[in-house]
């Protein structure tokens, strides 16, 4: 862990859950470790918000899980992205980029 | 959220909360195996990893609680979960649970029961279509009216939409037994001006006024008691005073007519009006009518008063003060004090219960001060804390509900069975799907109240202080609101036993009213005029004088008389006093007509004042005789003696004016009610009763044998049954009774309120006297250091006691001024319901004080000497 770790901002979390399972299923702590590869060590997911974050997605349909077996042979719930989830994935991802772009161009102007 | 994954989540939460849950303990655990994995991979030694692993993860319990958060359905299952808590909480403490449930019980059960009848008979007292548009049209708003009158309104009315008639029959229906019933004769389109269809059949055949088939609609009582409930019974043929009927309908079981008045009729047939059409002089119709759309009961009555001023001027004296009267009003208007008197009882019974409650609960929260407290330092949200407050107090509702509904369903059984026949309605009453909702809809309130109170106290309690302090909550304030609920508790129970000490007052004063007659010892019934001794006047004559003769062969006093004071039907007449010769028609003074045979007096023990009975030879041969009561005669003869003068129902412009010597005063007799001054009487000779001797049978057919008998009367009555069935076996003996119970019947209202009034008030004082201990014995208990000191400084176990008893009576003083001035101040509104007692009256405020002071005493004697056998050391190493 570095003290470039950010926390997560609202309403990021989801979609960087998605994001991450946008490729593969993968377990709770795939999907941390993914995140935290992916934004390069910037956020790291804790369980205390990942956990509710997976469950709260999953009652609302845009996860499956089913358990399976880890890397090294353990049992593991191993989370999918349904097509509502990708749905939602898009959805969260054009919304982001609007707000992103509308950010960058807020903060560069002069 | 797609609604449906979202629902398959909810069952599945519900439905499994622990396979859920588990499923969740293996995922954490598979997370912390994996994490301790990485670790050991990257050099931890095994340990380590795992401690380092779960410290990562900040505590799986409170893990687990968030991620249950999230889940669909998280507030039903912590509701769900609360329910359990408080379930098991009550369970725990049983003694707590039953006392409150038994409280609650009584409160809600007495009150659903007065809250049914008040429904029953003042909210929907009556069964018809849209009932708040029918009216009666009655002379003075009481007396009936003559048939051409009516159809003279019928034909010139538009403010109804509908006009109907009613006439009294009681006719014998041979069906196997004879049985004389009660029955109306109604015009054709009664049933649906009333809105109301036969269960079976397809009623009248007609509804021309002026028509009248040989049909009849039953009731269902009498279909059930005399047809065997025959769902064929339609077009079935019945003998009616000797008359075939076809039967056209069975009405409904809910549906009575008329709502007051003629209140047994059974059976209804169409009336005969076509050959009385032009009589206005047989006052014998009660008219109904509707309404007619948007027409107001004021805009009728000034139609009908402005018709009836035009009918007056072509026929004198014909249709004077004609009132419309809603039939709501005629129907229930003199029972509505009554049944809000019970209201307001019922009221006070609640109050009672619901402070009674509130202590429990409060002792209670006290006792868990420290739980509630330690639950939110835990985390349980202050929210949480008080919905359980609030659920235990829902949960204690419902028991008591339960409770309550075996009780009202008890209570709803004996009224029925045991309440007064003038109470509309009542025998209608029955435990169905409103009372329920009633006696849910009270629970509720019961609830409510009681849950706002743990609310406040679980508030309080969230004051983490209480933690710290080592001690019992009892503060100045707590022991406060103690003081308030016992003095409350003792002012309610005061307001309600002094009503019941008032009605049981008013009930003895009219035990002791005299009604001019010695009713104990007097069999009554109805003697029918047989078919054969109808023809002239010497036959109906002779036919009474033998029957007089065997009745008086099986040793009995007899008379006859037309009617019987106190049985509900009475005749008036106008009458003209002999001074006053230009007495005009509507003008006379109404008496209670009386026919009798001579020795009528003696039987019934009413005094002749003055004067003579009237005797055998007072007959059609010899001049015409009247005995009149002491108020007629002060009414028509103010200055001077009664008797030698003369008197006429004729007015001053009649053909020929018939007068009758008063021969005899006699002594005021009770006619209609009970508590009135008696009404103007006069008595005829039945020998010279032109009515009875000459007239058409209606009405006049029957004559009441009155007999004061030694012994047991089934010896005349038997007697007389054979002698009439040899006679002619279609004339049964009917509505054979004691005078006593006339009397009875009289009173049963006033014994109804009193019963009624007596329970509550029984209610109330045990509950008064149940809530008073618990509130004494907590405080005696949170009061065993003190005592425990005050002993070992020397106190006697005589001191423990008095000082406990002198505590609760000052309290309960307090409680009681206040509650003998509410009652001063409420039961003015008792006033119409007392006889022979001021509403003031000092015995009645006395009694309720001194009874409930007696309660105060024994619900304190109990804590007061446990009190006295506190062991000072054991109560003072207690803590």
């Amino acid at each position: 862990m570095t003290n470039t770790q950010t926390n997560l901002l609202v309403g990021t979390l989801d979609v960087l859950i998605l994001k991450a399972l946008a490729l593969q299923p993968l377990h709770g702590l795939g999907v941390s470790r993914r995140i935290e590869q992916v934004t390069g060590g910037t956020f790291v997911v804790k369980p205390g918000s990942l956990f509710p974050a997976l469950h709260r997605m999953e009652e609302a349909g845009w996860l499956a899980a089913e358990w399976g077996a880890s890397e090294n042979n353990r049992k593991a719930k191993f989370y999918t992205l349904t097509a509502a989830g990708r749905r939602q994935l898009h959805a969260e991802v054009s919304e982001w980029q609007r707000i992103a772009a509308a950010m960058t161009l807020a903060l560069q102007a002069t | 959220m797609p609604i449906l994954s979202w629902m398959r989540s909810l069952v599945r939460n519900l439905a499994a909360p622990r396979r859920v849950d588990e499923h969740l303990d293996d995922e954490l655990e598979s997370y912390v195996a994996l994490v301790t994995a990485e670790k050991v991979r990257s050099g931890m030694t095994e340990p380590a990893a795992r401690r380092a692993a779960l410290l990562e993860c900040g505590g799986v319990q409170q893990l687990r609680e968030e991620v249950r958060d999230v889940r669909a359905g998280a507030r039903v299952s912590a509701l769900l979960q609360d329910v359990r808590i408080a379930w098991r909480g009550l369970r725990r403490a049983p003694g707590f649970t039953l006392t409150t449930t038994f409280t609650l019980a009584l409160g809600i059960g007495a009150a659903t029961v007065v809250l049914a009848v008040v429904d029953r008979t003042i909210l929907r007292p009556l069964s018809y279509a849209d009932s708040d548009a029918l009216v009666t049209v009655l002379q003075g708003g009481t007396d009936p009216v003559a048939p051409a009158n009516f159809l003279d309104w019928r034909r010139a009315l538009r403010s109804f939409s509908a006009l109907e008639a009613a006439e009294y029959w009681t006719p014998t229906l041979a069906e196997g037994d004879a049985e004389r019933i009660t029955a109306l004769h109604v015009t054709p389109g009664m049933m649906a001006m009333l809105g109301v269809k036969p269960m079976l059949g397809r009623g009248y055949s007609s509804r021309e006024v002026l028509d009248a088939p040989r049909e009849v609609i039953i009731s269902h009582a009498l279909w059930q008691r005399r047809f065997g409930a025959d769902s064929q019974v339609v077009g079935r043929l019945v003998t009616l005073d000797a008359q075939p009927f076809t039967v056209v309908g069975v009405m409904p079981p809910a549906f009575h007519f008329a709502p007051f008045w003629a209140t047994r009729a059974e059976l209804w047939a169409p009336l005969p009006l076509a050959g009385a059409s032009t009589d206005r002089d047989a006052s014998s119709l009660r008219v109904f009518g509707r309404l007619a759309p948007g027409v107001t009961r004021a805009r009728a009555q000034a139609e009908l008063t402005a018709l009836a001023s035009t009918l007056n001027a072509q026929f004198p004296g014909s249709s004077a003060d004609m009132r419309v009267t809603s039939l709501r009003e005629k129907a229930i208007g003199n029972v509505a004090p009554v049944l809000y008197t019970l209201l307001g009882a019922v009221a006070f019974v609640l109050l009672i219960t619901c402070v009674n409650v509130a202590h429990m609960l409060l002792t209670r929260g006290a006792a868990r001060q420290k739980e509630v407290a330690l639950r939110i330092v835990l985390g349980a949200s202050r929210g949480r804390v008080v919905g359980q407050a609030v659920i235990e107090a829902t949960l204690l509702a419902v028991c008591g509900a339960a409770g309550g509904v075996a009780i009202a369903m008890a209570g709803i059984r004996a009224l029925v069975m045991r309440g007064p026949a003038d109470l509309p309605q009542l025998q209608l009453l029955a435990f169905d799907a409103r009372v329920a909702l009633i006696a849910v809809a009270i629970a509720l309130f019961t609830a409510l109240v009681l849950g706002v109170l743990p609310a406040l106290l679980a508030r309080q309690a969230a004051l983490a202080a209480s933690l710290r302090d080592g001690s019992r909550g009892t503060t100045g304030g707590r022991s406060r609101l103690r003081q308030l609920l016992i003095a409350s508790e003792v002012a309610f129970a005061i307001v309600l036993l002094v009503g019941t000490s008032l009605m049981v007052r008013t009930y003895q004063a009219m035990r002791t009213i005299d009604p001019g007659f010695e009713p104990r010892g007097v069999m009554t019934m109805q003697l029918p005029l047989v078919k054969s001794a109808q023809p002239s006047a010497e036959q109906r004559l002779e036919w009474f004088r033998g029957t007089l003769d065997v009745a008086r062969g099986a040793g009995a006093d007899v008379a006859l008389v037309n009617h019987l004071p106190l049985a509900g039907d009475e005749w008036g007449a106008p009458t003209f006093g002999g001074t006053t010769e230009n007495a005009t028609k509507g003008k006379g003074q109404r008496s209670i007509f009386r026919v009798v045979t001579p020795g009528y007096f003696h039987v019934m023990h009413t005094p002749i004042l003055r004067g003579r009975d009237v005797s055998a030879s007072d007959d059609r041969q010899h001049p015409g005789v009247v005995v009149i009561n002491a108020r007629l005669a002060a009414t028509l003869w103010p200055a001077g003696d009664a008797l030698g003068k003369r008197l006429t129902f004729d007015a001053a412009d009649a053909p020929s004016r018939e007068w009758l010597t008063v021969v005899g005063v006699a002594h005021d007799v009770k006619q209609s009610q009970w508590t009135a001054p008696s009404d103007a009487e006069l008595y005829i000779p039945y020998a010279q009763a032109k009515a009875y001797l000459e007239g058409p049978t209606r009405g006049t057919s029957y004559m009441t044998l009155v007999a004061r008998v030694q012994g047991d009367p089934a010896r005349l009555v038997s007697r007389l049954r054979r002698y009439l069935h040899d006679a002619d076996p279609m004339a049964p003996l009917t509505e054979v009774q004691s005078m006593d119970s006339v009397v009875a019947q009289v009173m049963v209202r006033a014994t109804f309120v009193m019963s009624v009034l007596l329970a509550l008030g029984a209610i109330a004082l045990v509950l008064a006297a149940v809530g008073i201990h618990g509130i004494m014995s907590y405080s005696v208990a949170q009061r065993r250091q003190e005592i425990g000191i005050r002993m070992a400084l020397g106190a006697g176990a005589g001191q423990v006691v008095r000082a406990v008893v002198r505590q609760a009576l000052s309290v309960a003083g307090v409680g009681a001024v206040a509650g003998l001035v509410m009652s001063l101040a409420l039961s003015r509104f008792l006033q119409s319901q007392l006889y022979g007692v001021s509403p003031a009256d000092i015995v009645s405020y006395v009694a309720a004080a001194g009874v409930l002071g007696v309660a105060v005493l024994v619900a304190t004697a109990v804590p007061a000497r446990r009190a006295a056998l506190v062991d000072p050391m054991t109560a003072m190493r207690s803590e």
